[in-house]
């Protein structure tokens, strides 16, 4: 009697021969390009996703990193990127009195035009006080502003304007002398310098007014409790927390980005699709006839369709990798030309390209698994 | 009809491709037992229908009229899916383009029809192993298809078929593709299998009449029948 056994017909069951990585290593020249394929439209998908969420994570640096807690601004206004706020300079004495409230400072905001000679740059400039909180957190060289016509410069901003310390940059018809370099503070909305806060009030001629109010806590406080108390005892101001306010940029800044990424990681996907389709496609028709051949000696469809998706998950998987690798590999180099924008692979966009080379994968096979189906296993009497 | 232990009946099968005016008779009522241990071979001219009658004793394709027993049971009206659980574990072929897997080894290629059957692992490495010592191919058991002779190629197709021990191999012109001495060669194998018990029963479909003489009942098939001078033969 022939052999009787429960027969769990997974072609992909350890000992058991596995036709379907075989089959592609087969040609090991269109397994090369196929995987190829499919790691270049994982970048395209990944690396759009990346930059923006790395480029919207740099866009908050200056909140990141100024040393506040809490941020109040014009009564309404929950963002700093983009927002319009002025407050009587009188908010920051009676924030500075709130319970729990360690040192605030106005800040002004302004972005202006910067030039040196024939260079011009568009640039965020902030006035901070004598307070230091609001300045450069990190110099590169030289030394904070000590007086109105002096201002601090990013370093890439030096770079692009050809400014080094002591020499000159223009806003309006105003000169302004270089006397430090900082570092980590541009962002794609604009690289930072750094004046007075009156050289920005009069600039704007808002004297007597700020734009944000920046606060330190002391050691223990929330920084929410200290927002809702300063929220109850200021009509005219909002407080908000720096972490919600951060967030809040970073959504505004991914709700513009949105909408052409997704653009951009469709045609990616489409791109991969095309390639499984086409070689799941191409594969299974010149092996249509071991299909028969397996059909004819009692392979049920089920391994049949297991073997074909196996085949499609196996490709879409190395590519995927190689494509995560690539991304990976091309971010440093991304950054190091565009140091505006940042590169990161978060675990979700990286969830999100897996699941979107699944889905390649399943969509892929969909035609040669069909067209399998249909595989009359008499094929096997015919000559080859 | 007794059916019992009888690798292979056919009662009284018709199969009739078409309708109407244009219909085709390919099998017109043909009986057929083959006992255990018995090896037949059916001749015939080429769209006598052997072929159609060898596809239907292998249940890939349902007769018009008729039945099939294998060793006792009636396939006749099984669905696809168990009718393939019943070819993997109860039919061997052997086929004259061979239809071998040409990605995978000798090895694998007897392996993968173990693995159908749920045998894998160390019990189907075996069991492969002993059949290419068999069919002496055990030092072509790494070797693609397309690296083997066609007599090497049609001695691993006969291994594969007999890799879960059939009650019944099938073989469609097996020496077709094959140079006298590696026809010879492959009947041989399969009369020794036989023999051997590695199989119950064998049909072989031909037109190679040097292997008439190894087989137990020569049928002569015309117009879909067999003819009266079928007759029993002895092996030499």
């Amino acid at each position: 009697m022939a052999a009787m056994r429960a027969s769990p017909l997974s072609p992909i069951r350890p000992g058991f021969v596995h036709l379907a990585t075989r089959t592609l290593l087969h040609d090991r020249v269109r397994l090369a390009l196929s995987i190829g394929g499919i790691a270049f439209a994982i970048v395209l998908v990944v690396i759009l996703r990346a930059i923006m969420d790395g480029t919207v994570r740099r866009s908050t640096t200056y909140l990141d990193h100024v040393g506040a807690d809490v941020v109040v601004a014009q009564a309404g206004v929950k963002n700093m990127m983009l927002a319009a706020s002025i407050l009587p300079e009188a908010v920051v004495g009676s924030v500075g009195e709130a319970e729990g409230v360690d040192q605030a400072a106005g800040i002004m905001r302004l972005a202006v035009i910067v030039t040196n000679g024939e260079r011009t740059l568009p640039v965020n400039a902030v006035g901070y006080g004598e307070e230091g909180l609001g300045g450069p957190w990190k110099l590169k060289s030289g030394r904070l502003v000590q007086a109105p016509d002096e201002c601090v410069v990013d370093s890439d901003l030096a770079e692009k304007l050809g400014v080094g310390i002591g020499d000159t940059v223009t806003i309006g018809d105003r000169g302004y002398r270089v006397v430090g370099i900082s570092r980590e503070t541009t962002a794609i909305a604009g690289k930072l310098m750094f004046v007075q806060r009156a050289t920005l009030q009069e600039l704007m001629r808002l004297p007597g007014r700020v734009n944000f109010v920046l606060v330190t806590l002391r050691p223990g406080f929330d920084p929410q409790a200290v927002a809702d108390a300063i929220n109850g005892g200021s009509p005219g101001a909002t407080a908000i927390t720096v972490s919600e306010l951060s967030r809040n940029d970073r959504h505004l800044l991914s709700d513009l980005f949105i909408s052409p990424i997704q653009v951009a990681t469709t045609t990616g996907f489409l791109v991969g699709l095309a390639i499984v389709g086409l070689t799941m496609y191409t594969t299974t028709s010149e092996r249509l006839r071991d299909f028969g051949v397996l059909k004819a000696i009692g392979a049920p469809n089920s391994y049949l369709l297991q073997t074909v998706i196996g085949q499609a998950l196996a490709l879409a998987v190395v590519g995927y990798g190689l494509g995560l690798c690539l991304t990976a590999l091309a971010g440093p180099i991304i950054t190091g030309i565009v140091p505006d924008i940042g590169v990161i692979i978060t675990l979700a966009n990286a969830l999100r390209a897996l699941g979107a080379v699944v889905a390649m994968s399943l969509f892929g096979a969909l035609v040669p698994v069909a067209r399998i189906m249909r595989v009359d296993p008499l094929m096997v009497f015919r000559r080859a | 009809m007794s059916t019992n232990l009888a690798p292979l009946v056919l009662e009284a099968i018709a199969k009739r491709y078409g309708q109407g005016a244009t219909a085709v008779e390919a099998v017109r009522g043909v009986d057929l037992r083959v006992e255990a241990g018995e090896i037949v071979a059916i001749v015939g001219p080429s769209g006598s229908g052997k072929t159609t009658l060898l596809s239907i004793a292998g249940c890939l394709l349902r007769p018009t009229n008729g039945r099939v027993f294998i060793l006792g049971t009636d396939v006749t009206g099984m669905g696809q899916g168990t009718l393939a659980g019943f070819r993997r574990r109860h039919i061997g072929f052997v086929f004259q383009s061979f239809n071998l897997l040409s990605p995978l080894s000798a090895r694998e290629n007897v392996e993968i029809a173990l693995n159908l059957a749920g045998i894998g692992g160390r019990e189907a490495r075996e069991r492969s192993g002993s059949l290419l010592g068999l069919l002496d191919l055990t030092a072509h058991a790494g070797r693609r298809p397309s690296d083997l002779s066609g007599g090497e190629q049609q001695r691993l197709a006969v291994a594969r078929a007999l890799a879960n021990r059939p009650d019944i191999i099938l073989a469609d012109e097996p020496t077709a593709n094959l140079d006298s001495g590696a026809g010879h060669r492959v009947i041989e194998l399969m009369r020794s299998a036989v023999e051997a018990g590695e199989a119950k029963g064998l049909v072989i479909v031909t037109h190679d009449v040097r292997i008439l003489d190894v087989v137990h009942r020569v049928l002569l098939m015309e117009d879909g029948r067999f003819t009266p001078s079928s007759s029993a033969a002895g092996p030499s």
